[in-house]
């Protein structure tokens, strides 16, 4: 395996070197032509059908057998392009040919002494021109931005001027334009003289500026569309199937351009050049910069993406800058197939991970991210003292459950608590909204549910086909926190395929395909459950029951049209006693590739502190994974254990990758997405409040519950808004389905209260406290000190920090105030306050 | 995690207390010994870009103060709804106000009066967001509150926080009040402790437990070292570097002689805290002057009790007053402190109140009526904006949303009004849309 990334990290020095070539020409060293051994230029023959029709043309060197297509460089910026028959064709400095009129041409091209020519037949100019509104022009207002959310798509329009948000309603654009306003925006008899050109170009004052130069293709296209008389949408558009860019993948070094090429495929199986049309968009600027026009530039280092969007449809160029030349992967000799995914990529992006973490570190991030809390100091003790080779993987396997010695499995309540917390603020529960019933409904099917390491598709169908009454049927209450079809669709979407589908209930997504089809398709799934009031029926009475009824649709909001229940991107589905039972079996049905890898992703970020994707819960065709490969041996791991989340968790925990220490090295510190080193994060709210009382032996009381239960416990969201604590340190007031709802970014707020607050001085300062205890049995002061270590920071102090701490207690006025001192500062160390 | 951009052209990344600390101040806890390291104007030099100077104190009494019977009474009315409050003239001819507003109609000269509000909302929670952000509740997003973009845009101004909220009553149903899209750091720092109270201090500023500087100091050190023990190499994990800043800002906030001063209230002359009146209101208010004194950009003051479904009058006889004392001390205060100028007063609330007074003698939500009260920052006093119908019911002319109330709020502060924002998953957005009132620039 070792010797894989060396070849693979071997490539790279020549690529980059033959960049570096390149480079010097790029910047007008001309000394070294000799070198180019020649230019290939894509495509070889263009064909343009129509007067505005448009095709880039991309030119990179011929390079040497055996090199990755990823790595070559782009010659499209330095070279010279000149038409031999510009009454036919002409082409730009960028390498744009421009239909002129019917006919042969051949255009030229060169970089030094190296060149080639392209053949060019062009057709359709002769006789009037053939504009299509959504096929022509409803392209250009996009890529000018004019149909921006933030411009003339934002809710009231701008200067009474409204147009869909990326021209998702043709209808709407077309009224706006050509009929609204008695029809002043466009003027046929002088289309120089529109309001929209006027606007546009800027001559008339716009508030948006010059978007369409005066002269520019656009422009014509637009004027040429205004004097046939604006012709309407046909009502039939061909359709965007597809889009392709290229290249798709790109390896450079910084400071590298690339110009990107966009092929559109119609469906009647046509393929356009629409480079001209596309809006590019750079997903990452810390990594690269795109132009209007698609030319790429490289400025920093790690993996970004270009998007291109034409047409509804949206598709990315991946550009990945090496931190480095090569890796050094010399120790990287794990058995782990999760580390050979992340070896190969490490040596694709020129990471060198850092070391393992030690012993203590692990116990306490294992505990933490496993069951949410700190070990006592008894059970650090006890780890310390193993000298059991394989002891960080047994205790992986006693805290998820999985010794199979019921006497081991000890930490499956914390264990089954931990997730409840983490599914019940996904899910929301919420006695303001469910009553104090429903909420302990919901509450113990869930705690019941990880107790019992249901299967992650189980647990998902019962969810999703819930009903009955919500104080006996726990997951019937899903059916009350939504409670119509539009935010089912939405939340079920969003917590279990990982998509958003908010933006396609008024529009169509800008940044996906999902159009409002596939939005109320989806929500036609919901659209017979209902819930209904019985005053007799229950022990409670006033009872709520979830219901199915025999009818209920749907509609689209614009076609007024049924919609039949449709998976996303698929084809309907029916099920004549229950529509969600169709869903739940479309959702967990093992090629449903969106239901496993919403799951691997959210746990790979509760683990590794960073989705594949991120944000966790928006995953794209736009949003890759930073590893796809990744992803999919997760994917696949968890289908083969048949959803069993402990399964995966342990996979992952297992691995050296979960294992890297968090302290990072000159060579990997600037990576925030790779893993090549632990992220740290900060304690939630939840489990920082129960590992303050865990260490001062002083425990919260919490309204209602009895003494001793642990605010990963709670189970309801009440306290995210009257416990002080949690409070400040955001625990999820469980108003949204979105894991952004629980923020990990410190604040000043929350500086102030563990520095400055009662609670945690109160609790340091507690006479029944831990401090309190350990002088009143007579501790010596050594002892003591490495109480507080263990009962804190889950280890012994080092030889330095236990001289240290006893030098800070002598100091004190007494010991107990030295003692509360030092307890009182380690909570406050980033060592405790953060799982690293 | 958010770009911010003005005028369509992206500036760099988000201007929040950690990006402008980051510049000068690496090395850990280790620099804490040395209290008040960080000066005020330290801080405000590495913003490297200005900011404006003037501060706002906002003022919310929550739940809809009725507009009838304060500022836009109807003496012709029928008596279902003019109600038994008397009119009384004000300082500007023509103008009259309910009995309740004695104070506030001397002293109509130093302030406008927006009398053709409308809200067009009749929703508790709805009101908060909409009228701290300018923005009405969106399901799929959270704008933020002006003071949290102030906050976001201008950063700390002293070693007090940016924006506080004195008083807890603002509605949090529909994230009012709330930093939404620029995330929890540009939050309230909120203050619920009542200031009228004889023993008053402050929650995580004021030391806990009464404990004296000299531990805390001691404490700083202790954590000092035991933080110099822990860090491995000079690098450490990009978090923990966030983490110093905060400290750094606590500490420096905790032993301020600024901070301390700022919430000391007892300091100021009896005779002025009894012009502003010896209630919470009151002395909240108060308290927001010395915290604009002191550094900060903007301070919600809340009130509650404001909903009068039933016996609307004596409900108002009982709130009134500590408000009808104490705006016009605050503005007068604020002149003789040379302040006014460089301080933008709002008042608002929920929305109006029904014109037809209820058979529980209440006055009901009202979505289409109400009052805004703004003053300093170059308001011209005494001017009174529009006017609602013989019932008070719409407004007839010169008709304001509140978009364009908290528009000429983003102005005063010196917020661009095209700022926009792009979420974490990449979709920009615009902050404020409508005119600001040109009669208040």
């Amino acid at each position: 395996m070792d010797l894989m990334f060396l070849n693979r990290s071997a490539l790279l020095p020549r690529a980059v070197g033959m960049i570096a070539v390149w480079a010097c020409l790029a910047a007008g060293g001309m000394a070294a032509d000799a070198t180019l051994p020649g230019i290939v230029v894509h495509p070889q023959r263009v064909a343009l059908d129509g007067r505005f029709e448009r095709c880039q043309l991309l030119v990179r060197p011929v390079t040497p057998d055996g090199t990755e297509a990823e790595t070559i460089d782009d010659l499209t910026g330095v070279a010279r392009f000149s038409s031999a028959s510009p009454d036919v064709a002409t082409v730009s400095d960028a390498g744009v040919v421009s239909a002129v009129a019917n006919g042969l041409a051949r255009i030229d091209v060169s970089v030094g002494d190296a060149a080639r020519t392209v053949e060019v037949e062009v057709s359709g100019v002769a006789g009037p021109a053939r504009t299509d509104f959504e096929r022509d022009i409803l392209p250009v207002l996009t890529r000018a931005g004019c149909n921006a959310g933030v411009c003339h798509a934002s809710q009231y329009g701008k200067g009474g001027f409204v147009l869909s948000v990326m021209a998702f309603d043709p209808q709407v654009d077309f009224h706006s334009i050509a009929i609204a306003s008695r029809g002043r925006r466009v003027c046929p008899t002088n289309p120089d003289g529109s309001l929209l050109l006027g606007k546009a170009s800027n001559s008339i004052p716009h508030g948006g500026g010059t978007r369409l130069a005066k002269g520019s293709a656009d422009y014509a296209l637009l004027a040429s569309w205004i004097a046939a008389g604006a012709p309407g949408p046909s009502g039939s558009p061909v359709a965007v199937t597809g889009l392709e860019v290229e290249p798709a993948k790109r390896v450079a070094v910084a400071g590298a351009t690339q110009q990107i090429r966009v092929v559109a495929t119609y469906a009647d199986g046509r393929r356009r050049d629409v480079t001209g049309w596309t809006r590019f968009d750079a997903m990452d600027e810390g990594v690269l910069k795109v132009s209007p026009a698609g030319m790429a530039t490289t400025v920093g280092k790690g993996q970004g993406a270009v998007m291109a969007r034409f047409g509804g449809e949206a598709t990315i160029a991946t550009f990945v800058v090496p931190f480095a030349a090569a890796a050094d992967l010399s120790g990287w000799t794990s058995p782990h197939p999760l580390d050979a995914v992340a070896g190969k990529k490490f040596a694709e992006i020129g990471l060198t991970p850092s070391g393992l973490c030690d012993d203590a570190t692990f116990l306490r991030r294992a505990f933490l991210d496993a069951v949410g809390g700190l070990p006592t100091a008894d059970e650090a003790r006890a780890f310390h003292a193993s000298t059991a080779p394989d002891k960080r993987e047994r205790l992986v396997d006693e805290l998820l459950g999985l010794t199979g010695d019921p006497a081991r499995d000890r930490y499956v309540d914390r264990y089954a608590a931990w997730w409840s917390l983490k599914w019940a603020d996904l899910i929301r529960n919420n006695s303001a909204v469910l009553g104090e019933s429903g909420m302990w409904a919901l509450h113990n099917w869930l705690r019941e549910s990880f107790r019992m390491n249901k299967p992650f598709d189980r647990f998902v169908t019962e969810l999703i086909t819930a009903k009955g009454s919500i104080f006996a049927s726990g997951p019937a209450n899903y059916f009350r926190i939504a409670n119509n079809p539009s935010d089912l669709a939405e939340s079920t979407a969003q917590l279990f395929l990982g998509t958003r589908l908010q933006c396609a209930k008024c529009h169509h997504h800008p940044y996906e395909r999902l159009s409002q089809d596939d939005y109320y398709g989806f929500a036609a799934f919901f659209s017979r459950v209902a819930s209904k009031n019985s005053a007799e029926f229950g022990i409670f009475g006033g009872e709520t029951i979830v219901v199915v009824n025999p009818s209920g649709e749907v509609s689209h909001p614009r076609s007024g049209a049924v919609m039949k229940p449709t998976p996303l991107e698929g084809e309907p589905v029916e099920n004549a006693e229950d529509r969600r039972i169709a869903l739940a079996g479309w959702l967990t049905t093992p090629d449903n590739a969106w239901f496993a890898r919403n799951v691997v992703n959210r746990y790979v970020a509760y683990l590794l502190g960073r989705g594949l994707v991120e944000p966790i819960d928006d995953i794209r065709s736009t949003n890759p994974p930073s590893n796809p490969a990744m992803m999919d041996l997760l994917v696949a791991e968890f289908r083969g254990s048949s959803f069993d989340v402990r399964r995966l968790m342990r996979f992952v925990m297992t691995s050296r990758l979960y294992q890297l220490d968090s302290q990072p090295t000159a060579g990997n510190a600037a990576d925030e997405r790779f893993y090549s080193h632990y992220r740290v994060k900060r304690l939630g709210a939840e489990s920082l409040l129960d590992g303050i009382d865990e260490a001062t032996g002083v425990r919260t009381k919490y309204p209602s519950l009895p003494l001793g239960t642990r605010a990963i416990e709670l189970p309801d969201a009440a306290a995210a808004n009257t416990n002080p604590f949690l409070v400040t340190f955001g625990k999820p007031k469980r108003a949204s389905v979105c894991e952004c709802e629980r923020t990990p970014d410190e604040n000043l707020a929350q500086a102030l209260h563990t520095l400055n607050g009662d609670i945690v001085a109160t609790k340091v300062a507690d006479g029944s406290g831990r401090v309190a205890k350990l002088v009143a049995a007579g501790t010596p002061v050594a002892a003591c000190v490495e109480e507080l270590y263990l009962a804190t920071l889950s280890r012994p102090p080092s030889a330095l920090e236990a001289a240290d701490a006893a030098e800070i207690v002598a100091a004190a006025p007494s010991p107990t105030e030295g003692l509360q001192d030092l307890l009182w500062a380690l909570i406050n160390s980033k060592h405790f306050l953060f799982v690293r | 995690m958010e770009r911010v951009s003005s005028g369509g052209a992206m500036t760099g990344g988000a201007r929040g207390r950690r990006a402008f600390l980051a510049g000068g101040l690496a090395g850990g806890l280790a620099g804490l010994s040395v209290a008040g390291a960080l000066g005020p104007t330290r801080l405000l030099a590495n913003t490297g870009h200005a900011t404006s100077d003037v501060s706002c104190i906002f003022i919310w009494t929550q739940g809809g103060t009725s507009h009838h019977d304060t500022f836009d009474p109807k003496p012709q009315a029928s008596d279902g709804v003019r109600g038994p409050l008397n009119a009384i003239s004000t300082a500007v001819p023509g103008v009259f106000f309910t009995e309740l507003c004695g104070r506030m109609a001397r002293e109509l000269g130093r302030y406008s009066l927006l009398r053709s509000w409308n809200p067009r909302n009749a929703g508790h929670g709805v009101a908060d967001h909409w009228c701290m952000s300018g923005r009405n509740v969106n399901p799929t997003l959270v704008y933020p509150c002006v003071g949290s973009v102030v906050s976001h845009q201008h950063g700390f101004k002293s070693a007090l926080p940016p924006f506080v909220q004195l008083g807890a009553h603002v509605d949090r149903t529909n994230n009012g009040g709330m930093p939404g899209v620029l995330g929890l750091a540009h939050g309230p720092f909120e203050i619920h402790a009542d200031a009228n109270a004889e023993k008053f201090s402050v929650r995580d500023i004021t030391p806990p437990l009464d404990m004296e500087m000299a531990r805390i100091d001691r404490r700083r050190t202790v954590l000092a070292r035991i933080d110099r023990l822990q860090r491995l190499a000079d690098r450490q994990p990009t978090p923990f570097d966030a983490l110093d800043e905060h400290y750094k800002t606590a500490f420096t906030m905790i032993t301020a002689p600024e901070t301390k001063r700022a919430f000391d209230i007892g300091s100021e002359p009896a005779a002025l805290r009894d012009d502003y009146g010896r209630t919470s209101f009151g002395q909240r208010l108060l308290l927001a002057r010395r915290l604009v004194q002191s550094g900060v950009r903007f301070v919600t003051v809340s009130d509650p009790g404001w909903d009068h479904h039933t016996d609307c009058f004596n409900g108002l006889k009982g709130r009134m007053p500590a408000i009808d004392q104490a705006i016009p001390a605050l503005l007068i205060d604020l002149e003789q402190q040379g302040l006014l100028d460089k301080t933008l007063v709002v008042w608002m609330t929920d929305f109006g109140r029904t014109p037809k007074i209820n058979p529980a003698i209440g006055r009901d939500h009202w979505a289409s009526a109400g009052f805004v009260v703004m003053a300093g920052a170059g308001v011209p006093g005494g001017l009174v904006l529009g006017e609602t119908d013989a019932e008070g019911g719409l407004p007839k002319t010169h008709e304001t949303f509140t978009e364009n109330v908290v528009a000429t709020i983003y102005h005063k502060l010196g917020l661009p009004l095209d700022l926009t924002v792009t979420t974490a998953d990449g979709r920009p957005i615009r902050l404020i849309e409508g005119e600001p009132v040109r009669e208040w620039i």
